[in-house]
Order: structure tokens, then sequence, then C-alpha cells
């Protein structure tokens, strides 16, 4: 992967150098011309200034840190930081950070030095980690500003340093238009200068490959969070990116655990490209909003590394690959640029140059932790997802960890995580059922908005600019999408609800395999958004089915609503009323249940079953207790048994080609133990046809 | 003269001699700028005898700016200043990462009036060999001593360049700058190496008067 970025990189170093002339006695040191039709001998000037200006910024930052450690110092978050800035891949377990973070502070949970990221060229490694402290002295996400690693006071002084800087690199950029390297710092400087605008009209001016002033376009909307012109930008980069370069500026293998990555490695080019694009429509994080912000900020993160990696070193980052330069790569292709790096002083980064001498690896200094703010989500899925993406439940997506109280904790780790401008959470249970029409198919999903951080927003909003409370009461917008292949998404119903209810909605939707999503984002300036998603195969319309075939929908809980819900009368507009969950608490054991059959007429004599069954695991002193009869078998199923038509049934009939059957009845489930249970429907008709559907429902205390 | 007194002689010649090369190493002998240049074989042994002593001086200096957590050294003398820099890794780098550009060796003074020189070349070059490298490149003194990009540094000064082991040793016998460095005496400087690609190291020094 690694690998790949410095071929693309390739492009953007510089040019073979022209013919050697002798000079002096120097006969083997090849000067070059630096006459005006030499753009190496620009470049050479430039890069010296440029390094002059890594130097002064480097100075600045140690400043600005040595002025922050002594507040850091006195709280031991320098001993803290220690086993992150000094990352040593030889490092035992068991001596890694385990520390918990003192009462005072606000994080509750002990850090713990995640997988670190090693070199593979010398034992140079990075050890990523959340905020270590909530609250640092004089300092602003760095990941939004380069300067907001500087205390205020540098800042001036290094604008000043860049704004000479820049104007250098745009008197060559006349002289040489074309050429994308002095661009590409162009552009970079303007955006750590925090002139996007003008960083914008630099990428545009961009003479060089298409698909790098593509590139920069792209990377420039993206600090400026314009994830749709970013997408646009990026989609045209790889539309115009020779294809070989394509497949490696594409390589997702850093993205997924070792086993999946060695697996990843495997697949040619070819493969990889459908692969890729439906990992990156299942790592979409919103689908109702235009543009897939992760595969934005992952080109940015890959342009961003490209700029980096032009010269060895960065302000502060050797980024030549001798030097240990891939872990860089491959943490900023993970995780982004870090929100805060502590320096631990020069002392710190003796002993760890010592370290790597000791490893006969390069020096690297300076050392510095990489920490990472907590509002980060890990969008993507499971890498079986991935290669069956209909197959997937609401737990194949794991975005972020919180404590009851909504608050996100530090004791997850994912293997690659970004930063939304709305938090993104992921709603619990969700009930689904589809059910078959002439063409299409209903799809019916509710989902109740429930989560810690929801609860969290309702008891303490956000109130925007002032410290006003709103005064109108938050809500969500509710979306059902569904999306059956990457850049096609469908948008099936939207509704308004409060926190905490549950939501019903339904549309319809083509036969074939989709990926639902249900999406809710908080209104009122709230940056919450909420989603569920899983895969669903429908079953096929009814004009799809075999002759005499017959079947049944899925059963679908009703909500009785403590009697409100009159389900006597079976209708579609039963499903207004499905429960948001299949956990059933104990005041809710009363429940209502819609099914359809399909293929029965109202004159056809069907046997009627439902039968309900634990599906609890036993134990094996409950298995011993039941050998001797002084134990019950849960799994002990309770069977109701009917046969229609029967004019005492409620059961309503859509006559047609195929005929459709409504039907419900109310199960009170009180006697059961809390435990999980299947329900399932059962119709068998005179001449021996059966159709079966079930539903999963979880009894709790 | 016996053969055996001739014998004895010539032995006594010797052990004095081999007593006497420790005991001068031990007490260096220091060559003063009014002292005429060697020409005899004494003064090429003394001229070896006063190089050794400036290495031992230059190593108690770099032991102590080890202790005191910098790199490299200077020593002042009357007439003449010699940076020492300490650049483990440089030739292996080098060797290892060929590229065209400007190798630039800076120093700036920071303490007292501020300072600065550098080393480089005038165009940029390419070429893996560090000392072919120094000997093309010219001491150039920055006239606005740290707020100046070292390729803008244009003062005539005096040096010369050379690279053994895994040290840099510029010698400047510039009248100017051996008056600057001895009229303010600064304890600490800085040094700087950037190369082409874009690499840049610093280490701070000791300046020791001799």
């Amino acid at each position: 992967m690694v690998n790949a970025l410095f071929l693309v990189l390739h492009t953007l170093s510089l040019p073979a150098a022209t013919p050697a002339r002798s000079v002096g006695n120097v006969a083997s040191v090849r000067h070059m011309a630096s006459g005006a039709a030499d753009s190496l001998a620009t470049r050479a000037r430039l890069t010296q200034s440029i390094s002059e200006f890594h130097l002064a910024w480097q100075r600045a930052w140690r400043e600005s840190e040595k002025a922050r450690s002594a507040n850091a110092l006195s709280d031991g978050l320098a001993n803290r930081r220690s086993p992150f800035a000094t990352c040593r891949p030889d490092a035992k377990p068991e001596l890694l950070v385990t520390r918990k973070i003192s009462t005072g502070d606000s994080l509750e949970f002990g850090l713990y030095q995640h997988r670190l990221i090693r070199s593979r060229q010398t034992w140079y490694a990075v050890c990523p980690t959340w905020l270590i402290s909530t609250s640092v002295n004089n300092a602003d996400d760095e990941s939004r500003s380069l300067d907001g690693a500087l205390i205020p006071a540098w800042r001036t002084r290094i604008h000043t340093l860049r704004d000479a800087l820049l104007r250098q690199l745009d008197s060559a950029a006349i002289a040489w238009p074309a050429d994308g390297w002095i661009a590409g710092f162009r552009t970079r400087f303007r955006i750590d200068q925090g002139d996007t605008i003008q960083a914008l009209a630099t990428a545009r001016s961009c003479q060089s490959d298409a698909w790098w002033c593509a590139a920069l376009l792209g990377y420039t909307y993206a600090r400026q969070e314009n994830a749709a012109e970013a997408e646009r930008a990026f989609r045209e980069m790889e539309r115009v990116m020779p294809p070989a370069k394509r497949c490696q500026w594409d390589d997702v293998g850093e993205l997924l655990p070792a086993i999946e990555r060695k697996h990843y490695s495997t697949i040619g080019c070819k493969e990889r490209l459908e692969l890729n694009a439906r990992f990156w429509w299942l790592a979409d994080p919103y689908f109702r909003t235009a543009g897939n912000e992760r595969w934005v900020e992952q080109h940015a993160r890959r342009v961003r590394i490209v700029l980096l990696n032009a010269l060895a070193q960065d302000e502060r980052y050797v980024w030549s690959e001798k030097s240990g330069g891939d872990a860089l790569a491959e943490l900023v292709t993970r995780y982004g640029w870090p929100s805060y790096t502590a320096w631990l002083g020069d002392s710190a980064d003796r002993v760890q140059t010592l370290y790597l001498a000791s490893h006969a690896s390069p020096r690297a200094a300076p050392y510095t932790t990489f920490e990472y703010t907590l509002d980060r989500v890990h969008t993507i899925p499971s890498w079986q997802t991935v290669l069956a993406p209909f197959t997937a439940g609401e737990t194949s997506w794991f975005l972020a960890k919180n404590n009851d109280d909504g608050l996100m904790t530090t004791d997850w780790w994912p293997d690659e995580h970004f930063r939304r401008a709305r938090r993104l959470v992921q709603l619990g249970d969700v009930q689904t059922a589809t059910l078959r029409r002439q063409s299409h198919i209903v799809l019916a999903s509710a989902v109740e908005l429930r989560h810690p951080a929801i609860k969290l927003v309702v008891a303490r909003p956000a109130t925007g600019s002032g410290s006003t409370p709103p005064t109108s009461p938050i809500t969500f917008d509710v979306m059902l999408l569904t999306s059956s292949a990457p850049n096609r998404v469908d948008s099936l119903a939207q509704v308004v609800a409060r926190p905490g209810s549950a939501v019903a909605m339904r549309g319809l939707i083509g036969p074939g395999p989709a990926l639902v999503s249900i999406e809710a984002s908080a209104s009122g300036g709230i940056p919450l958004d909420a989603r569920v998603r899983f895969g669903v195969q429908p079953p096929v319309p009814l004009d799809s089915m075999k002759p005499r075939e017959i079947a049944l929908s899925d059963p679908v809980v009703i909500d009785l609503g403590e009697g409100k819900t009159d389900i006597r009368v079976p209708s579609e507009d039963l499903l207004d009323h499905m429960m948001g969950r299949v956990q059933l608490g104990a005041t809710e054991r009363r429940i209502g249940l819609y099914w359809e059959s399909y293929g029965i007429s109202a004159t056809d004599t069907v046997t009627l079953s439902i039968r309900i069954t634990s599906d609890a695991g036993l134990s094996a002193a409950r298995r011993l207790g039941m050998a001797i009869n002084v134990a019950s078998n849960p799994n002990r199923s309770i069977e109701q048994r009917w046969t229609e038509p029967d004019a005492e049934r409620g059961t309503r009939t859509l006559e047609g080609p195929v005929p459709v059957q409504m039907r419900t009845i109310v199960l009170n489930l009180s006697q059961l133990d809390p435990s999980p249970y299947i329900i399932e429907i059962r119709a068998e008709t005179r001449d021996g046809r059966v159709a079966v559907s079930e539903r999963r429902v979880v009894l709790t205390r | 003269m016996t053969l055996r007194m001739r014998v004895l002689r010539v032995c006594g010649l010797l052990s004095a001699l081999c007593i006497a090369l420790p005991l001068s190493a031990q007490r260096p002998v220091r060559r003063r700028p009014s002292d005429p240049p060697p020409t005899s074989r004494a003064d090429s042994l003394k001229a070896d005898l006063d190089r050794k002593a400036e290495k031992i001086e230059l190593e108690r200096a770099n032991k102590r700016t080890a202790a005191d957590s910098v790199g490299g050294g200077a020593v002042v003398e009357k007439d003449r200043v010699v940076f020492t820099l300490v650049r483990p890794k440089i030739r292996s780098l080098l060797a290892t990462e060929r590229s065209t550009g400007h190798y630039v060796w800076r120093v700036d003074v920071t303490t007292g009036e501020p300072m600065s020189f550098v080393v480089t070349t005038d165009t940029a070059v390419s070429g893996d060999n560090l000392s072919r490298i120094l000997r093309a490149s010219h001491f150039r003194r920055c006239d606005d001593p740290l707020n100046i990009s070292a390729l803008r540094c244009a003062g005539a000064m005096s040096g010369s360049a050379r690279i053994s082991d895994n040290e840099l040793r510029l010698e400047s016998r510039d009248t100017a700058i051996v008056a600057h460095l001895r009229k303010f005496r600064p304890a600490m400087g800085m040094h700087h190496t950037f190369e082409p690609h874009g690499r840049f190291y610093s280490d701070q020094f000791h300046i020791v008067y001799r």
C-alpha cells in the first residue's frame, strides 16, 4: 500500500538530472544548470526554502510544546504519554499503558496502547490513541489546522514566514505552470495558512497532470468540508488516472484487519475495482446525504500523504521510507491526521533515537504521540459483509463505543476511523418485514429512536450560538432508504419523530436484495445522526410466484398500544403500529401479530398454526435437571392450531391472480419465561402445500 | 666510545623518546599564531601533537555536549574556529538517498550578537560522495543572521570543510568570524544540516575558547 503511494509520488518527484558538467576538481558532483530553462534548479532552491520553513515551524512547535509541558508534567500526563510517544515494536503488551486516568480528568476509562503500526523498513513505529487529556493548553485540533499545534504567540510569526514562502512558490509557478510539485506545495501551504479560498484558486489553476490537479481540487474541497464538491473532483481524478496508478491509489488493504488484508492483497486490480466500489458503498456513513464522506476522506488522506511525502520530511515527521515514513503513511491512511501530537522533549527523543540505533534504524526525531478526538466513527463493515452485503445484520457495523450516558469512551480502537461533522450513532433493535405485492415488495421497518446519545442531547440540548435552550422540542427527521448497488439509493419514506418513539415506515421496493438503512437526523442544529443498516433478501413478488405455490409473509409484531390499536380488521395499515424492536419488556407480553398468506383464496381450506419455541441454548445443569425430572424444558413449544375458512376469524382476502389473505392474532406471552423465542407460523392446505415463516422475539425482564 | 657504550646510548635515546611521546600528548603544546610554520621533523612532530591536543579538546567538548544533550562542538582559537558537527548516519544516508539539490550546512550562533554562516554549493548538485560535495561547496556568511534563507547568504568568508568518519569538520580562519566569536564569546550555537530531498537535522553545540 505504502509502496503504492511512493509510486504515485514518483511522478511528483524530481525528474532525472540534467547531463553532468564538471566544475573545478569535482568531477563526480553534478551541478545543475540554474538557468531559466531548468526547473530542477528552481525546485532545488524551493526545497531548501521549504526545508527552512519546516525547520522554523518545528522550532515554533518545540517551543509551544515546551510551554505546554510545564503543566503536563505536573499532573503526570507526560508519563502517561511516554509509551505512545516512544512507541516500540518489541514492548511486551503487559508493559504497555494500562493506567487509569486521574479522577479529576473527565475521561473515565483507562488508555491502552492500541495496535501499533510498525514500519516495514525500520524499527520506527507509531502508536495512535485517543486524546490522553481532554484539554491541551493553547492548542487547537491540528487535524483541522496544522498551526493549531502551535501556541497562539507563534502562529503569527509562522503565518508570516509561510506567506513569504508562498510568494516564492507563486513566482516559481509563473515560470513553471505545469509543475505539479510546485502546485502541490502551493495548495498545501495555502490550506495550512487557513486560506482555502486561495487554495481553491491555486488548485483550479493547476496545469499539471489532470489527475493530480483534480486530486488537489478534491483535497481542497475536502478541507473546506465540502464533501459533495470534493467527491466530484475525486471522481474526475479517478476517471483520468492511469489504470495502474488507480489500482495502487484505491488499495484499501490497510483499512482491513490483518487476515483480510492478506486476502485482499491476493486480489488482482480488475477484481478489486468491483470490490472497492462495494467496500466504499458499504462504508458510506449516511445514505441520505449526497456523496460519501468516508470515501472523500480517504482520498483526501491519500493526497495529504503525497503532499507531505513530496519531501523526505515535513514540519516534524520523516516521510522517507528508509526512516520509517511508511508507518506514518499507514497511520494517516487509517486514521487521518491526529488532533494532537504531544512531544516529550529532547531527552525522550534521544532515548528513542538510541533505541532505534540499537536496531540499526535511522533516527526519526521528534517522536510524538498521535492522539485522536473521541468523535470518530468506524463506518467500514466487517469483511464478510463486503463479500456478501445483503446478508448484513444490524451488528455488521460497529460505529463507535459509548457508555450508558451517551458519552464516547476510549476502550475501543478500530482498524480505521474518521470524523464526521455530525456525531453518528447506531440505533439498536429493528423490526423488518417484507410483504409481496403484484410486481413489487412492501418493505416495512420500524425502529425506536433510542440511544444513550439521543437521551443525552434531549437532556442537554445543544443550543448553537447562544446558551438559550431551544423553544421547540427536539425531533428527528427519519428516512427509510434502500440501496441495491453502489451509487443507487432509493428513499422510501420519511417521517418526523420524537426521541424515544417508535418509527414505523414502509415503501415499495423492487424484487432482488437490497441494503436497508433507517437514518435519523436531529433537528434544531443538534449535530447528531442515528442510523441502523442491514440487508434484506425479499421474496419474489406475486407475479413471479409459481402456479399453485403458497407462501407466508414475515409475521409482524404489532404494538397493541394498551388496547388502542384495533387489530380485528387486518389491513396493511397495521404496519404503522409495528413495534420498533423485537425485545419485549415485562409489560409488553401482550402483542398483536399480523401476517399475510399468498396463493390461498378465501374458499381454500387451510390449517394454520402458530408455534412458539424457546430459542435459548440449554445449560448442562438444565439438561441434567430435565433428565431427572426436576427441571422443565423451556424449549417445549406452545402451539395453537385452527382451520379456515372460519367465519369467526376476521381474515381479509384480496382476490387476484394470486390471492392475498391478511390475518391478525393477539398473543399473550405472559406465561413465558424471559428468553428468546421463535414464533413460527405454518399454513398447510388440504392438498399438502405448506408455507412457513417465523419471527424471533426476545422476552426480557 | 666502545660498541657497548654506543648501544646503551641508542637504547637510552629510544626509551627517552618512547616516554616523551605520551607525556607530550598529555600536556598538549599549543601552537601560537605567531609561531613559524612547521618545517623541521621536530616541528612536524609538534604539529602532530598539536592536532592530537586539539582532538582531545574537541572530544572533551563533545563529551560535555553529549552530557548536556547536545551534539557537536566548536573550539575557538585566536586565529581560527573549528566546528565539529556530529552526524553519525549522514554518510550512509547520503549513499542511499541520492538526489539533486543543495546540501547545506548552516551554523547559527544565537547568543550575544547573532552570527550565521552556511556551507553550500552555489547551484544544485547531484552526488553521493560527501567529501567531493564539500570540496565543491563554499563558505558564505549570512548578512542578516537567522532571518535569511541559506541560499541567500552571500557574504564573503574563508574556510575549509572535510569529512572524517562520521564527523564534519568546518574550519575557518576568517578574521571577522573569529573576532566576532571572541568578542561576544557565545557559549552555544546551533547547526543545521539540509539535504536535497528535504531532510534536515538540527543540533545544539557548545563553544570552547582557547
